[in-house]
């Protein structure tokens, strides 16, 4: 560009007041160009749920852990032993011997507990060790005795170590199966695709051969007719005319209809042909129109987002914490199962979202679900004294699916309510039993927690209920931390226990969470990336 | 050359990652100029609108390629629009046919003048230019290039372009003129 002046800026700037159409629609045009010409690639996108899928396995796997399943399981029947043990020494305390109960209970303690109980106790015994050492002027019978004890405790821990190992390993080797099993159905998934697909096509193809040959054989067969009808027209009206002596001017009437009837058959073709091209312009028109509609549709699409997420449940007023899992074990890995997320966009500030939360906790109080007198049934042997067996409600487990409306009143902070319909998938309770004496039902002579879903008592709570909940949330980025209460619009359990008890309860429960939004869809994308 | 923005530079730089926000908002940025630039030179707005598209296809395709040192960023994607447009009339096989035995150079329309009326009854004056003389009134009195310039882009001599431009002027003075009065 050289330099003449000659009122070029006026001229542009004057020009660039012209009324122009809409940015953002000149932009969608623009963009579907970039797509089809500079597509982005969507490397990153897969990285994203390769990593997702991956920590989801190894979840799973921690989850279903066969040591760990074990050390739950033997932890939980320490337990169940310990509590034995506690009743024993209630027993033993009534009849006066304090000192001697409490001593079996902590060695039982010593040789039952579990790893982290192991190591508190070596640091325990290393500390008494010490202190004797310095009373009795370092003898080296106590140095024996703590190299001993503390041989004994890596022992242990060597054992417990290669217990966790071992199954982690199995565990590993299981994964690296599936992976070439998933990778091998893939590909036979893809291919029965692929020959669906072909066949499909085939058919396709054969029905409209088909539809062809029809059409063709109905034309043929018309045009047939009509060559017989107008033949057989000129015919009548020959033989209508004609008398004996004129025979020779049937014959050159008689050509002369032939040739007629091929003139007729003549544009009749042609006709067809005509009828057949304004069918297919009607039929590429049909087919431009579908494609039009189908991409007005894909313009019309909803913004969509999916995520997952992880929650954390605190008790709520009276509820008492539990570190049960639904299995009856000791253990809340399985408390934090992730949680799905589908979002539907109705503006930037607007959405409504639906999960799918799978084997919730929710913590309740100690509540008293059932209690059953039993006694000896009059002529039975060994005649025991009766009992009165009570099952305490510790911890339930629930499938919830919350909808919720969300709107932003700030920029990146989202508040929302919405409904939950949860679904009892299990419970624990406390299992206690307890022996007559002259004061009552108080001698415990069992108390165990395990999961009551095969128990009459699961009958009692209500299978299905409603929640209303109220949301809080900020977003940044892809990241989301928010706090989500519930509370139960009916009572879970309404169970009369005796004449003048009744126990009855309704679920609430208080959440912190985060989520990952994972996948956005073009609209999303396109909502998202307007100022 | 002025300095480029800094926003501007941060999307160059996302536009070279084929980062589709940072296209979406440069394209944005430019959208009014770069739009009454081919409003300018194509008559038909629809076409406007597809040559718009096809020049920042074309920038996003080459903007690895531009280099701040050489040219400012306006001057370069202005330059890209003006050549689409040229292309696509060139397309069309417009002619320049000219009267080069009396060439009397109209003198310029005065700002005053151009004053009185509004934009959009500009555009629509200038589009009633024929094809050519509307192309090399742009080229010499919008975007400012010169005779020997335009004589290289279109393929024309000087005498050829000064004719165009002169009769550009002259249709454009007498369209004024009657606007203003009716």
């Amino acid at each position: 560009m050289s330099g003449h002046f000659e009122n070029i800026n006026f001229w542009a700037e004057k020009l660039q007041q012209i009324s122009l159409p809409d940015a953002e629609q000149q932009w969608q045009s623009m963009e579907a160009m970039l797509d089809a010409e500079m597509p982005v690639s969507k490397n990153k996108d897969w990285r994203r749920w390769l990593i997702l899928i991956i920590l989801l396995l190894l979840l799973i796997g921690v989850c279903n852990c066969p040591g760990i399943m074990k050390m739950n399981k033997f932890s939980a029947n320490n337990d169940v032993q310990v509590e034995d043990k506690q009743s024993n020494q209630k027993e033993k305390q009534k009849s006066g011997n304090h000192s001697s109960s409490i001593h079996s209970s902590d060695s039982l303690k010593m040789n039952n507990g579990s790893k982290t109980e192991n190591a508190d106790e070596t640091i325990n015994a290393k500390e008494s060790l010490k202190e004797n050492e310095k009373e009795k002027t370092h003898s080296k019978n106590a140095d024996l005795t703590t190299n001993k004890l503390n041989n004994s405790f890596k022992k242990k821990d060597l054992e417990a170590t290669k217990n966790i190992i071992t199954p982690i390993n199995s565990v590993l080797i299981k994964k690296k199966d599936a992976k070439e099993y998933v990778h091998s159905n893939k590909i036979k998934k893809s291919k029965t695709s692929y020959n669906k697909k072909q066949d499909a096509t085939t058919k396709n193809e054969k029905e409209n051969k088909l539809n062809l040959s029809q059409t063709k054989t109905d034309k043929s067969s018309r045009l047939a007719d009509k060559k017989n009808q107008s033949i057989n027209t000129q015919l009548t009206n020959n033989i209508g005319e004609t008398n004996n002596d004129e025979i020779k001017n049937n014959k050159i009437d008689d050509s002369a209809a032939t040739k007629k009837a091929e003139h007729v058959i003549a544009d009749s073709l042609n006709k067809k042909k005509n009828i057949d091209s304004v069918n297919k312009k009607k039929l590429l028109a049909d087919s431009t129109k579908k494609k039009t509609d189908s991409s007005d549709k894909k313009r019309k699409r909803i913004a969509l987002a999916a995520g997952l997420g992880i929650n954390q449940f605190f008790t709520v007023g009276s509820q008492q914490h539990s570190d049960y899992n639904s299995g009856g074990t000791s253990g809340v890995l399985s408390d934090y199962i992730p949680v799905p997320l589908v979002r539907a966009y109705f503006s930037k500030k607007l959405y409504l979202q639906i999960e799918a939360q799978i084997n919730t906790p929710q913590y309740t109080k100690s509540l008293l679900a059932s209690q059953v007198i039993k006694a000896d049934t009059p002529g039975s042997g060994n005649p025991t004294p009766p009992s009165q067996n009570s099952v305490f409600i510790k911890k339930l487990f629930y499938f919830n699916i919350p909808l919720s409306i969300h709107y932003s009143p700030f920029e990146n902070f989202y508040v929302g309510a919405g409904v939950q319909f949860s679904r009892l998938t299990n419970g624990v309770g406390l299992f206690q039993d307890n022996a007559l004496t002259s004061t009552g039902f108080d001698s415990l002579t069992l108390s165990k927690t395990q999961s009551f879903k095969k128990d009459p008592v699961y009958k009692e709570i209500k299978t299905n209920e409603w929640r209303f909940l109220l949301d809080a949330n900020y977003q940044w980025k892809n990241l989301v931390f928010g706090v989500r209460y519930n509370q139960a619009l009916s009572n879970f359990i309404n169970v009369q226990i005796s004449s003048t008890q009744v126990t009855q309860a309704r679920n609430s429960s208080i959440q912190l969470y985060f989520r990952y939004i994972l996948w956005n869809n073009k609209k999303a994308k396109e909502l998202f990336s307007k100022k | 050359m002025p300095p480029i923005d800094e926003d501007i530079k941060a999307l160059i730089e996302g536009c070279k990652k084929n980062d589709r926000k940072a296209q979406g908002l440069l394209y944005r940025k430019f959208y009014v100029a770069m739009a009454s630039i081919c409003s300018r030179y194509i008559s038909n707005q629809q076409d406007a609108m597809q040559i718009l598209n096809d020049g920042f296809l074309k920038m996003f395709k080459n903007i690895q390629s531009y280099d701040e040192n050489k040219a400012g960023f306006y001057a370069w994607i202005n330059k890209i629009m003006v050549n689409t447009a040229i292309d696509f009339l060139r397309k069309r096989h417009i002619t320049y046919t000219s009267e080069l035995s009396d060439i009397k150079e109209e003198s310029a329309i005065e700002n005053s003048v151009i004053q009185k009326i509004n934009a959009d009854e500009l555009l629509s004056l200038i589009r009633q230019l024929p094809a050519a003389t509307q192309l090399v009134f742009n080229l010499y009195t919008v975007d400012g290039f010169n005779h020997r310039e335009i004589g290289e882009m279109l393929g024309i001599s000087e005498g050829t372009s000064k004719w165009h431009l002169s009769e550009a002027r002259r249709q454009l003075k007498q369209s004024i003129l009657l606007q203003i009065k009716s």
